[in-house]
């Protein structure tokens, strides 16, 4: 195995944006000399890896980890102030799908010049102008102008040139998320083809479980610092690690224990988060409408939950969960359903489940119920399996345990 | 690998050059028009203002206006669209692999063609007005080419320029508009005082423009100004072109 690209004690840094340097030249001139030298940050330090023929190396890392930085300095848009980058050959990537398209030029103009930017010979395009069509699912608009096309469409296109390069080293940013499954299935079955035939592929993305199901090795950037390389499963789970204890501290940090009236809540035991935004009062009801956490095999259920909101009811997300006893979810469900919409409001809301039949076998199931922000980054306020429901009137399997029907069919005796 | 990446670069000059005219023409159906309506609307203004308003006394003035108007044109264009080519293309900009230089290239290009465009349209009015056009014309060509390394040189220097300094695209056009009045386009070098001539010709567009004028004119021009020109501009081109890549090195942090 020979390194296909490798990276030796890089560093970058950042001017900062005041006073240090002159936008225009008016600011230039009316500064004078004075704004000569200043401060700097760095977004990377100290970062080496080498990524060999043929193995998916993947970047994870938060929001100014300094993945981005990395990515440009990898694909040679920008130069490191420290250390070194060695590619062996020509970096390709899979970073601005769209780049060099142009709205009013059709889906075959456009993946002629963005072919051409890609690197590949005009006739060469030209030549594999059917796979680009076929790739792209694109038959009927091919000679449509790009501007009539959806986000979705532009990006298939984008893609489908892509994928008729022949990388060697390529970089791959987020891009992946697009798409439908099926067609997402096609670009990963693509890539594995360039990295059996040798190509190095770099990934970077915020989506932990295609890292780990990708990569075979992964850097962990934090603050522009690496906190190791190693296999991806484990650094992943390293990463996912920290996040949850930052989580943690953060709520530990900032929330004085606030008693609202909820005895079976213990702050830092069953119940996380900021509470900003929380959850005052829970009421579990049969499906007769009486409070009780005694339900019978196959009847109903109801949940109230009165949030009390400090941002708009919408801007959050409503969690509830049912593990059985080996902690797995039973039932993982919240407010993106889809037919779910959250109004305005702020203040305190009284938001009801209602569950017609609860299949489940006999025994006793701990509910978990959160408030959470739009993108699951921050726990406002998680009652960790602070309720329960008993279910009685079916053998404890503490499983899902369908409502059902027997059929069997004794075989004719002939001649009876 | 060297050669390669010469047909790269020809190739995403053409590529951007058919996508960007491509693109005029199927936004605006007269964009073809368009182009060349401009200059059209110049000549007749100057036309009218200097032959019957303000008496110039050039002989032939619709030919001599139109070349002088035609030609800024394209140094005009060029430079008004080459000086955001950097800063207006970030994703362009960011893509692993984009050989940077074409896009400057591509706003000299793109406005050739314009010209181009325009160039039948003159060749006309010169017969028609004159009757001089000759053999001459096999001269065009490298004016032409003197002229498209001149402004290329420029073009290179302002595109870099404004990622840095974000206000050059904003005086640029006021530059060109005083460098319209200062070269001899509607005017001739008679008729400003003599101590100012030696001055004027320096300057290297009255130089490509004078001697478009000679060629359609039916005669040889006096090849000791294009000349000149010419290497001006390739020194120009040099050092624009070194500008312009030490400062490429920090394009993605700035735009």
């Amino acid at each position: 195995m020979t390194a296909a690209i490798r990276i030796e004690s890089v560093g970058k840094r950042f001017a900062h944006r005041d006073v240090a340097r002159p936008r225009t030249v008016r600011q230039f001139v009316e500064g004078g000399w004075r704004h000569l030298g200043g401060r700097y940050t760095w977004a990377l330090r100290n970062v080496d890896f080498a990524v060999e023929e043929g193995e998916v190396f993947g970047v994870i890392g938060r929001n100014g980890a300094g993945k981005s930085t990395l990515l440009r300095l990898l694909g040679g848009v920008m130069r490191p102030d420290e250390g070194r980058i060695v590619a062996s050959d020509r970096v390709s990537g899979l970073l601005d799908l769209n780049a060099g398209m142009h709205p009013d030029l059709t889906g075959r103009e456009n993946a002629i010049a963005t072919g051409i930017i890609a690197g590949l010979r005009k006739r060469d395009i030209i030549a594999r102008m059917d796979d680009v069509i076929a790739f792209s699912e694109l038959e009927g608009f091919i000679d449509e102008p790009v501007r009539t096309y959806s986000a979705g469409m532009r990006l298939r296109l984008g893609f489908a040139v892509a994928m008729q390069t022949k990388p060697r080293i390529l970089l791959i940013d987020e891009v992946l998320a697009v798409g439908d499954i099926a067609f997402q299935r096609k670009c990963l079955e693509r890539i594995e083809e360039f990295r059996v035939a040798g190509c190095a592929i770099i990934l970077i993305s915020h989506d932990l479980a295609q890292v780990e199901a990708m990569c075979d090795r992964v850097l962990w950037l934090k603050d522009g610092v690496s906190q190791g390389i190693g296999p991806a499963s484990d650094m992943v789970h390293r990463y996912e690690a920290e996040i949850l204890q930052e989580q943690l501290a953060l709520s530990a940090a900032k929330i004085a224990p606030v008693d609202d009236g909820q005895p079976h809540l213990t702050f830092d035991q069953n119940r996380f988060g900021t509470l900003e935004n929380r959850i005052t009062r829970v009421r579990i009801l049969n499906s007769r409408g009486t409070e009780t956490n005694h339900i019978k095999y196959g009847q109903g259920m109801t949940l109230q939950m009165w949030v009390e909101s400090a941002v708009p009811l919408s801007e959050l997300h409503l969690s509830f969960c049912l593990f059985n006893d080996k902690d797995a979810h039973l039932v993982d469900f919240g407010t993106d359903d889809a037919d779910v919409v959250l109004p305005d409001t702020i203040g305190t809301t009284m938001v009801q489940i209602d569950i017609d039949r609860l299949e489940l076998g006999g025994g006793t199931y701990p509910i978990t119920l959160g408030v959470y922000d739009r993108t699951w980054e921050t726990v406002f306020d998680s009652h960790e399996k602070a309720y329960e429901i008993e279910i009685s009137g079916e053998p404890s399997t503490r499983t899902y345990s369908p409502s059902r029907r027997w059929t069997i069919a004794v075989p004719q005796q002939a001649g009876e | 690998m060297k050669q390669h990446d010469l047909i790269h670069m020809l190739e995403v000059v053409s590529a951007l050059v058919t996508r960007d005219h491509k693109a005029r023409y199927k936004s605006t159906v007269m964009g073809m028009v368009w182009s060349v309506a401009t200059p059209v609307l110049f000549l007749m203004t100057f036309y009218v203002l200097f032959t019957f308003i303000i008496r110039m006394n050039i002989p032939n003035y619709a030919s001599f206006v139109f070349t002088g108007i035609v030609a800024w044109a394209w140094l005009q264009t060029s430079l008004n669209e080459g000086v955001t080519s950097i800063s207006n293309n970030a994703s362009l900009v960011g893509h692993p692999g984009f050989p940077l230089p074409t896009l400057p290239m591509v706003s000299v290009v793109s406005n050739l063609i314009n010209f181009l465009f325009s160039l039948p349209l003159v060749l006309i009015v010169v017969q028609v007005e004159s009757g001089t056009l000759g053999w001459t014309l096999i001269f065009l060509p490298l004016i032409m080419i003197v002229q498209a390394i001149f402004q290329l040189g420029l073009v290179y220097f302002v595109s870099a320029a404004n990622v840095t300094f974000r206000d050059v695209q904003f005086f640029l056009p006021s530059i060109l508009q005083l460098g319209y009045f200062t070269t001899p386009i509607f005017y001739d070098l008679g008729q400003i005082p003599e101590p100012f001539h030696s001055i004027l010709t320096w300057n290297p567009m009255y130089q490509i423009i004078h001697a478009y004028r000679t060629i359609f004119a039916g005669q040889v021009p006096d090849w000791q100004g294009p000349l000149a020109v010419l290497g001006v501009s390739g020194l120009l081109l040099i050092l624009g072109y070194r500008y312009f890549r030490n400062a490429a090195e920090s394009f993605m942090e700035e735009i």
